[in-house]
C-alpha cells in the first residue's frame, strides 16, 4: 500500500493518491483522492483493513497519517518494512537513515526508479494542485511502482518477521502516527513575540545573564573570557579540543551543569543566541508542533526527531512553549529510575531488584553499600545520597572513574572506591553484564526480549568524543555494548506504553526517552492519570517479564491556563526570564 | 515531465500465493479510467472492517524471547586464586560436598617473593613427597561478596593425626562460613584465625553458573600450574638439571 500526499508543514498530509496491490489475487487498485472541486466527495476506504487483512507498507507513517485524514479506519494488522528493515539490519555501517530504494539495493530488488526521479516526483507532488491528466498518469504510475517494489521486498523479508513481536511493532507506528498527527499544543502567542523581537530579546538576554559571566563581546562568545572565568571560578578541569581550545559542544556543558549548577544560564544562554531557530520549530495552523519523530532512527531503537524541529529539543527552558488549550491538560507521566529498574529485572539481581522496590534506589544503594545506616532516608541523608545517585547515573552511561571523578568534583581513587561498591553490591548485575558484552563480541549480535537487535560492527561502535576526536576505528565502543541492552529495553518499553494507552483511548500526544504526555479535558484528569499509570506499568511487566514492574508517575499535571515546566529550568528561571523581557519589549519597556 | 517508463506487467501467477506479477486486466481504477484521466463516481459504500471475535491481535503472554536464547555466552571466569581470602574480604564456604575434595600441591616460592601453588600428579608425587615439599590439602570453595570464587586450601592432618593451630583456625573459619559470611584474620598472638562477621544482613550468595564443576574450577585454578612428571621445569629444577 502506498500513498502520495503534499506534506503541509507543521499540519497533516492532504492525500493525492493511493496505491493497494493484493498480494494473493495479484489485483492492483488505484484511486486518485486528491479533490480540485469544493463540494466532491471523498471515496471512502476500498480495501478491507480488518484483522484477516495484513496491512504492508514501507514507513507507516505517511499511510495512516492519510488514513485518518480521510477518515478511513486504521488498519487493524500492520506491518511496517521500514521498521522490520530496521530491525534486520541495525548496525550495519551506511544502513542508519535507509529509505525505501536502499531497501530493495539491499535484499536485491530491482527497480528503475532512481533518487533523482524520486525527488522529482515528490516535487511536482508538494507543488500541488492544479495536476493535468498526464500527471495524474505519472503520479499514478509512480505511486504504483512503489507499490510493486514494496511487494517485492516484502516477498525477500517475509523470513525475517517476528511473528507477534513484528506486529508490535506495526501497532506502535499506527499510534506513533496518531500521536504525530495529534502533535502538542504550543502557546503561540509567547511563540509569537519571540520572533518578532528575537533580536532585542538576544540583546537583552546576553545583558542580564552575561553581566555573570562576561563571556560575550556583542553576540559573540569570547573563548578567552570564558577561560578567564573558569579560572576565577577554580573550575580547572574543563574538556578541551585536539587543538587545545576550549570544548564548547553542548555536551560539555550538560556534563559541566551537573557539577556546576551555576553555568545552566550560560549554557541556555549560548542556545538562544548561536543554536535557537524559531523558524525551525515545525508549528501546524493550529499552533501545534507536530515534527517528524523518526521513530527507530537510532541504534537502539528510539526515535531520532531532530533537535530543531521538534519542541523537546536540547533547551529546557524552550519546553515551556508547551501549553494545554482552554479547558484541557497535559499529563507528563514518566517511569521511575528506569534504566536502573531495566538492569535489575534485566539481571535479575536481587540486591538491585530489592533497592529498586524501595522506591529510591540510590538511598537504598548507599545503605547496602554500607555508606548510611539502615532507615537513612533523603532527607536525613542528602548529600550521601546524592553521592551515590551521580556513581548508578555515571555507570548506568558507562562512565568510567575518569568521569565520575569529575562529576562528583572528587579524586580518581574515590571514583573508583565507589564503583568498586556498585560492583560489589550489584555483583549479578555485572556478570549479565559481562554476559552481554560477551555475547556481542563472541557472535557479533544482540538483542532485546522483545527482538529489537544490533549488529555489533567495530567501525560503527567508535563514536565522535566530545573533544572532537574519533575512537579508533576497529575498536569496539564496550561501554556502547554494555548501555545499549538498558537502553533498547528502555526503547521497547516505551512502544508497548504508548500501544497500551492507545488501547485505553488515552489520546498520547508526545514521547520523550522515558516519558510520555496524555492530554485531555480538565475534569478527567484524576481518571486518566491513573490509567495512564496503570497502562504503563502494565508496558513494564509485559516488556521485562513476569513478576517484573518498572514504577511510572505523573510528574507534572499541566491544567491550562498552566504551562509546562522543565524541573531543570525551575531553579535557573531562563524561560521566566525570557517572558519577562518579552513582555517589557511588548509595553515600550525598553 | 519525463516519462519514466514502469516496470513491465506479466501474467499474475496462482491465486493464494503472494506474488508481484501483476496482469493489465487486475489493475482497477477508481475514480478514473485505465489512464486516471477521467473522475467516476466512487461507490461510497465501506467495505467491511471484520472484527475478531475473542481473538486478540498480539498474544503479550508470551511474546517474549527467552533470555538464555539471547546470552548465549555466559560469563566465564578465567582466572579463580588458589589461597586465602584477603583479610578485608569476607566470604561464604560452598556447603556441596561436591565442591570440595583433597588434592596434593606444591607450593613454589617464586624469587620475586610471591607464592605459586602447582597441582602434583602422581608421577611427581613420590619425589617431593620424600623431600616433604608435597602438601596434602582439602580443598574448599569459597565465594566473596563480588561473586568470585576462590579455592583454599587447607593442610590435612600429618599421618600421625596433628595439626596446627593455624590450620585449626582456618578450617573452624571455612566451617562458619557454610552459614554466615565471615573475614578471617590471623592472630600471631593466639597462632590462629580471628573471626569477623559484618554488622549488615548480608544478602545470600548466587553461586556462578560457570564453573559448572569442581573440576572445572580446577582446571581454571591450575591453568598451567600442574606438574605431571618429573620433567616438569620446577622438579628440574630442584634435581639440579636446569
Amino acid at each position: 500500500m502506498d500513498f502520495e500526499y503534499i506534506s503541509n508543514p507543521g499540519g497533516n498530509p492532504t492525500p493525492v493518491c493511493m496505491v493497494a496491490h493484493d498480494l494473493i489475487s495479484g489485483k492492483i487498485l488505484r484511486v486518485w483522492l486528491h479533490r480540485d472541486e469544493e463540494g466532491e466527495i471523498t471515496p471512502s476506504c476500498p480495501i478491507s483493513v480488518g484483522y484477516d487483512t495484513l496491512y504492508l507498507t514501507f514507513s507507516a507513517g505517511a499511510e495512516v497519517s492519510c488514513h485518518i485524514t480521510l477518515g478511513w479506519p486504521i488498519p487493524e494488522r500492520l506491518v511496517d518494512t521500514l521498521a522490520e528493515f530496521r530491525v534486520i539490519t541495525n548496525g550495519i555501517p551506511g544502513l542508519e537513515n535507509p529509505n525505501i530504494l536502499t531497501a530493495c539495493k539491499f535484499f536485491g530488488v530491482g527497480t528503475s526508479t532512481t533518487e533523482e526521479y524520486k525527488k522529482m516526483m515528490r516535487d511536482r507532488i508538494l507543488a500541488g494542485p492544479p495536476y493535468s491528466a498526464a500527471e495524474r498518469k505519472e503520479i499514478m504510475d509512480y505511486c504504483q511502482e512503489d507499490v510493486r517494489i514494496q511487494s517485492e521486498l516484502y516477498l525477500k523479508m517475509r523470513d525475517y518477521l517476528d511473528g507477534d513481536r513484528t506486529l508490535l511493532r506495526g501497532e506502535y507506528m499506527k499510534v506513533m502516527t496518531k500521536m504525530q498527527y495529534r502533535g502538542i499544543p504550543l502557546d503561540t502567542e509567547v511563540l509569537a513575540l519571540m520572533e518578532k523581537h528575537l533580536e532585542t530579546l538576544q540583546q537583552r538576554m546576553i545583558h542580564e545573564v552575561d553581566a555573570d559571566f562576561n563571556c560575550y563581546s556583542g553576540k559573540t562568545f569570547k573563548l578567552d573570557r570564558f577561560e578567564d572565568y573558569l579560572v576565577k571560578h577554580g573550575i580547572l578541569t574543563w574538556p578541551r579540543t585536539p587543538s587545545g581550545r576550549l570544548s564548547l559542544e553542548d555536551g560539555v556543558f550538560r556534563d559541566a551543569v551537573l557539577l556546576h549548577k551555576e553555568l545552566q544560564p550560560l549554557r541556555d544562554l549560548r542556545y538562544l543566541i548561536g543554536t535557537l531557530k524559531l523558524n525551525s520549530l515545525v508549528v501546524g495552523p493550529d499552533g501545534r508542533n507536530r515534527a517528524y519523530l523518526h521513530p527507530f532512527g537510532a541504534k537502539t531503537g528510539r526515535c531520532t526527531p531532530s533537535s530543531a524541529e521538534h519542541i523537546f529539543g536540547p533547551a529546557v527552558w524552550f519546553r515551556s512553549l508547551i501549553k494545554p488549550g482552554p479547558g484541557k491538560a497535559i499529563l507528563y507521566i514518566d517511569y521511575c529510575q528506569q534504566e536502573f529498574g531495566i538492569g535489575a529485572f534485566l539481571s535479575g539481581d536481587r540486591n538491585m531488584i530489592s533497592a529498586y522496590k524501595t522506591g529510591d534506589p540510590y538511598m537504598a544503594f548507599a545503605i547496602q553499600a554500607g555508606a548510611a545506616p539502615k532507615g537513612a532516608t533523603k532527607k536525613t541523608h542528602g548529600a550521601i545520597r546524592d553521592l551515590y545517585k551521580t556513581c548508578v547515573l555515571a555507570l548506568q552511561y558507562g562512565a568510567g572513574a575518569q568521569t565520575l571523578a569529575g562529576r562528583l568534583g572528587t579524586t580518581v581513587v574515590n571514583a573508583r572506591y565507589l564503583i568498586s561498591q556498585h560492583h560489589r553490591v550489584y555483583n549479578q548485575y555485572w556478570a549479565w553484564s559481562d554476559a552481554v558484552l560477551d555475547t556481542a563480541l563472541l557472535s557479533k549480535k544482540i538483542s532485546t526480549r522483545l527482538g529489537w537487535r544490533l549488529r555489533v560492527h567495530p567501525s560503527i561502535c567508535s563514536k565522535k568524543r566530545r573533544d572532537g576526536r574519533i575512537t579508533e576505528a576497529g575498536r569496539i565502543n564496550e561501554r556502547s555494548i554494555r548501555n545499549w541492552s538498558l537502553q533498547s529495553t528502555g526503547a521497547d518499553m516505551l512502544r508497548v506504553a504508548l500501544v497500551f494507552l492507545d488501547r485505553e483511548d488515552l489520546s498520547v500526544i508526545g514521547a520523550v526517552h522515558d516519558a510520555t504526555l496524555v492530554e485531555c479535558d480538565i475534569d478527567d484528569v484524576k481518571d486518566v492519570t491513573q490509567r495512564a499509570i496503570t497502562a504503563m506499568e502494565d508496558a513494564s511487566t509485559v516488556t521485562l517479564g513476569k513478576g517484573a514492574r518498572i514504577f511510572a508517575e505523573c510528574e507534572q499535571s499541566i491544567v491550562y491556563p498552566d504551562r509546562y515546566r522543565d524541573k531543570r529550568d525551575k531553579d535557573v528561571g531562563t524561560f521566566d526570564k525570557v517572558l519577562r523581557i518579552l513582555n517589557e519589549i511588548e509595553e515600550g519597556a525598553v | 515531465m519525463k516519462n519514466k517508463g514502469g516496470a513491465p506487467l506479466t501474467d499474475s501467477t496462482q491465486s493464494g500465493t503472494p506474488t508481484t506479477g501483476i496482469s493489465t486486466h487486475d489493475v482497477i481504477n477508481v475514480a478514473g479510467n485505465q489512464d486516471g484521466s477521467d473522475i467516476v463516481a466512487v461507490p461510497e459504500v465501506p467495505l467491511p472492517v471484520s472484527k475478531p471475535e475473542g481473538r486478540h491481535l498480539i498474544n503479550y503472554d508470551e511474546i517474549l524471547l527467552p533470555p538464555d536464547g539471547l546470552l548465549p555466552i555466559g560469563h566465564i571466569p578465567t582466572k579463580i586464586p588458589v589461597g586465602k581470602p584477603d583479610i578485608e574480604v569476607y566470604f561464604r564456604t560452598r556447603t556441596d560436598p561436591g565442591w570440595e575434595g583433597n588434592l596434593p600441591i606444591y607450593i613454589h616460592h617464586g624469587a620475586s617473593g610471591g607464592d605459586e601453588t602447582y597441582l602434583v600428579m602422581p608421577a611427581a608425587q613420590k619425589y617431593l613427597d620424600e623431600q616433604n615439599l608435597l602438601r596434602r590439602v582439602r580443598m574448599f570453595t569459597l565465594i566473596n561478596q563480588s561473586g568470585d570464587l576462590i579455592l583454599m586450601p587447607i593442610p590435612l592432618p600429618k599421618s600421625d593425626g596433628t595439626t596446627n593451630s593455624y590450620n585449626d583456625g582456618k578450617l573452624r573459619a571455612v566451617t562458619e562460613g557454610r552459614t554466615r559470611w565471615i573475614r578471617m584474620v590471623a592472630n600471631t598472638r593466639t597462632k590462629g584465625y580471628d573471626i569477623y562477621y559484618p554488622e549488615s544482613k548480608l544478602p545470600e550468595p548466587v553461586w556462578p553458573a560457570h564453573p559448572a564443576t569442581f573440576h572445572d574450577a580446577l582446571d581454571i585454578a591450575f591453568a598451567g600450574k600442574i606438574i605431571e612428571s618429573m620433567d616438569h621445569k620446577l622438579i628440574l629444577a630442584l634435581r639440579g638439571i636446569i
